[in-house]
């Protein structure tokens, strides 16, 4: 048994609306416990003048998988020019906007987040994205299955099988993969590109399976509702970083037909085409209509300047956007026709117009909508940036005068009309805990993280108050995880092994003969090795820690 | 404080050892003894440069190293060096002179893999032999040569100019197999024979044959262009250097074009 206390801290913790309130938190087991002040214990920290708050959670964040490893293979400059660290605990790893597995634990752990969830694992890829984040130190993490462009799914709508029938096959497939959730890429269009469409609105037909993109959004919406998987479809919408795409975002929260909905990295989908470049910022239009339905919550993934690579499963959109590429390669794959994936590196400029203008929309999209429990603090990373640019962010978020002083540098025209200039809000450090820790918990359905209640597990970053944000959340002074110290001062102290989160919804085992047969004749994994065990799970995460997320309105499941 | 130094190996690395960073520029205004303390990764562990090298100071006061010694498993020699002069006396490791901006490097001994690699400037020259992938990219990098004047007088490896763009090569000895493959400009005189693919997917650029001529591949043509000026002054610059390119300007060479298969400005120029 070992326990540690922090003692005199100013804890931020908005799951149980603590707002900056004196006191002293104590762990026993890994575990946020109450001790009395005088009982011994074996670690006491002074905290006092220092801000506490659970560890930081990414809901978002491509760090395993066959994309990331493709960005990671086509970018080695990336690698040769971020060096490994002089810290004999880290093994060699390098990279930062395509980092290795265990560079990126040990950048997320000393920034003082302590899970991170891949948002887009293909079906037929999930062992591969398992392994790479089981190997990724440090970290709790999971994964969603990206569905709605594999043929098997669209061929069941399109022979219009019933609503029970494709939620069986969305349970079998998040039971196989070992999801957390289910994401949908460009819903449709991955596929229509393979069917040389080059763009696909909401409501037009696929040309060879004539579905929408509307119908594979509210069928899968609903599925993933009905077998009570706590976070929400996790939408990519159509037409990402198309002008104008503002109308097929609108269209797809109508889509959901109030069901909830997670709309990921919305600035990439909040373009409008105004002004005498036809590309405008449509971010209080969306924000409005957020604020207006309860049912969406969203992250921005931010664009931050500089050299970062896309990775993305919309091969439709990626491809468009091949010849923007810097330096100019990029890999387009497919596995299985499953889904996609596209590899595009990129380099956002201050000075041009477009970027200028993306970064100007994410900032505003954070800044308008009002409720800070449905906003996810995200790059999309590496899209918009990489991870390890949160606390410039959150700089951003918080100080008015330092985003006045970056918006001055931009693109001239930009920097003069931009609305981000007149939105005077600042974001509170109760508000920035909500968005990168207590937000995507509660999204997620992990009930005892992202908070320091009693019974929580300590994951808890510690840092000391300075006046210049991003200063602050660069180096945390001590950041626990489960309860050991993992990192102080932004150096790594400890790598433990971190868990798998997973839901495991009930579903009609019937399904599974058809897709044997579909996959016996269409596809080349054999239907034996479809599905990951628990046992296998525990081996792909590296030994680490399996952690069953608890379905809405049902009773939890044993381990 | 000195500007020279004198480093004897002592004895082999047990694993590779990366001497990128030490460089004549960088290293100039220390004392041998902080020389000798400035850490080297040796496999994944960082170790006092000491460890390998006895460090002696010269008089010279040109920024200035001399390494003594079988430096074959040590890397990235001279790797980014932007200025002053390094000598080898012997063999050296992978990534020779990659990224040199300006100076000198002279190795009396042969190279591993990738020496030269984006050469921007200055000059490197090998006595001896020098692996695969000299003067292209490193690795996943769009290109390779770009400026500066390298010379081997040994034989080299295959992709020897790989996506090459700028810059003067003096081959004295045989090329591998597809020498200045993707090569978009600079030039390469090779006095030796060449290996399979020469030219593979060439788009720009000059090859001068000044040894047995190779074999022609289908997307070579020749064209009938005259070219007496240019050679004139490129023969001149080449016979500098003396040996088998000392009579090239009393030519009158054969110029072909290709590879047509990429796009089709690439010459060669071979003996008449």
């Amino acid at each position: 048994m070992s326990t540690l206390r922090l003692r005199g801290g100013r804890i931020v913790d908005p799951a149980n609306g603590i707002d900056g309130d004196l006191g002293d938190l104590c762990v026993r087991d890994g575990r946020i416990v109450e001790l009395p002040a005088a009982e011994a214990v074996d670690h006491e920290y002074d905290v006092s003048g220092m801000v506490v708050m659970a560890g930081g959670i990414d809901l978002h964040s491509h760090i395993g998988g066959g994309k990331v490893n493709l960005a990671r293979m086509l970018l080695p400059e990336d690698h040769r020019i971020n060096r490994r660290s002089d810290n004999p605990l880290e093994l060699a790893s390098a990279g930062c906007c395509t980092p290795g597995t265990l560079a990126t634990g040990y950048r997320y752990a000393e920034m003082g987040y302590t899970a991170a969830f891949e948002p887009a694992m293909a079906v037929s890829n999930a062992r591969h994205a398992h392994l790479e984040m089981g190997d990724t130190p440090i970290l709790d993490h999971g994964a969603y299955v990206m569905l709605g462009n594999e043929e098997v799914f669209l061929r069941m709508l399109a022979e219009g099988q019933d609503v029970e029938r494709v939620r069986d096959y969305v349970g079998w497939a998040i039971n196989a993969t070992r999801a957390m959730g289910v994401k949908v890429v460009n819903p449709g269009g991955i596929s229509a590109f393979k069917f040389n469409q080059r763009k696909l609105d909401v409501d037009q037909d696929h040309v060879h399976w004539r579905i929408t993109p509307r119908q594979v959004v509210q069928t899968l919406a609903r599925a993933v509702h009905e077998l009570g998987v706590p976070h929400p479809l996790h939408i990519h919408a159509s037409n990402l970083g198309v002008p104008g795409n503002v109308d097929s975002t609108l269209a797809t929260m109508d889509a959901l037909e109030g069901l909830p909905g997670h709309l990921t990295h919305l600035q990439f989908h909040s373009y409008g085409t105004e002004g005498s470049r036809k590309f405008s910022s449509a971010a209080r239009r969306l924000a409005e209509e957020v604020n207006a339905r309860p049912n969406i919550s969203i992250d921005v993934g931010q664009i931050i300047f500089g050299q970062t690579v896309t990775a993305s499963g919309d091969t439709m959109r990626q491809h468009a956007n091949a010849d923007l590429g810097s330096p100019r390669k990029w890999i387009g794959a497919d596995i299985e026709c499953d889904a996609g994936c596209g590899v595009v590196p990129f380099r956002y400029r201050e000075q041009s117009y477009v970027n200028a203008l993306q970064w100007a929309i994410g900032l505003e999209l954070f800044l308008l909508v009002d409720d800070p429990w449905r906003v996810v603090l995200t790059t999309d990373h590496p899209n918009g940036g990489p991870f390890t640019s949160y606390p410039h962010l959150i700089r951003l978020l918080m100080d008015k005068s330092f985003r006045d002083e970056q918006l001055a540098k931009l693109h001239p025209e930009v920097a003069a009309n931009a609305e981000l200039r007149e939105i005077r809000r600042e974001l509170s450090l109760y508000e920035i805990a909500i968005m990168t820790r207590a937000a995507p918990a509660r999204l997620l359905g992990l009930t005892d993280r992202g908070q320091l209640g009693v019974g929580a597990a300590a994951d808890i970053a510690v840092y000391r108050e300075d006046a210049d944000r991003e200063a602050m959340f660069t180096t945390p002074e001590y950041v626990f995880k489960d309860g050991a110290l993992v990192a102080r001062r932004g150096r790594i102290e400890a790598t433990p092994v971190g868990g798998t989160h997973y839901v495991e919804p009930e579903f009609d085992r019937g399904i599974e003969r058809s897709l044997a047969r579909y996959s016996e004749a269409h596809l080349a994994l054999s239907y034996r090795h479809a599905t990951i065990s628990r046992d296998e799970l525990c081996s792909c995460a590296n030994g680490g820690a399996l952690l069953p997320c608890r379905l809405h309105g049902r009773a939890e499941r044993p381990a | 404080m000195s500007a020279a130094f004198h480093l004897r190996l002592r004895t082999q690395p047990a694993l590779r050892l990366d001497l990128a960073g030490i460089t004549p520029t960088a290293m100039a205004g220390q004392d041998a003894a902080a020389f000798a303390r400035r850490p080297l990764w040796h496999g994944n562990e960082a170790l006092p440069l000491g460890e390998f090298f006895d460090v002696r100071v010269l008089a010279d006061e040109a920024p200035t190293l001399v390494f003594e010694g079988d430096l074959g498993r040590c890397d990235g020699v001279g790797r980014a060096m932007d200025g002053g002069s390094l000598r080898v006396e012997g063999d050296v490791g992978d990534y020779l002179g990659a990224q040199l901006s300006a100076g000198e490097i002279r190795v009396s001994g042969s190279a591993g893999l990738l020496a030269a690699c984006e050469l921007a400037g200055g000059r490197l020259e090998v006595e001896g032999d020098v692996g695969d992938h000299a003067a292209s990219a490193l690795p996943g990098d769009m290109d390779g040569m770009r400026g500066g004047l390298f010379i081997v007088r040994g034989n080299v490896g295959a992709r020897f100019g790989d996506r090459m763009r700028r810059g003067t090569v003096l081959i004295f000895g045989n090329a591998g197999d597809f020498l200045a493959s993707r090569m978009v400009a600079g030039t390469i005189a090779v006095a030796g024979e060449t290996g399979a693919h020469c030219g593979y997917a060439m788009r720009r650029g000059s090859l001068v044959f000044a040894g047995p001529p190779p074999a022609i591949p289908a997307t070579f043509a020749a064209t009938g262009h005259d070219i007496r000026v240019f050679w004139a002054l490129l023969a001149r610059s080449l016979a500098a250097h003396g040996g088998p390119f000392e009579g090239l300007a009393g030519w009158r060479p054969q110029r072909l074009v290709g590879d047509l298969s990429a796009d089709g400005k690439g010459e060669w120029l071979l003996p008449g």
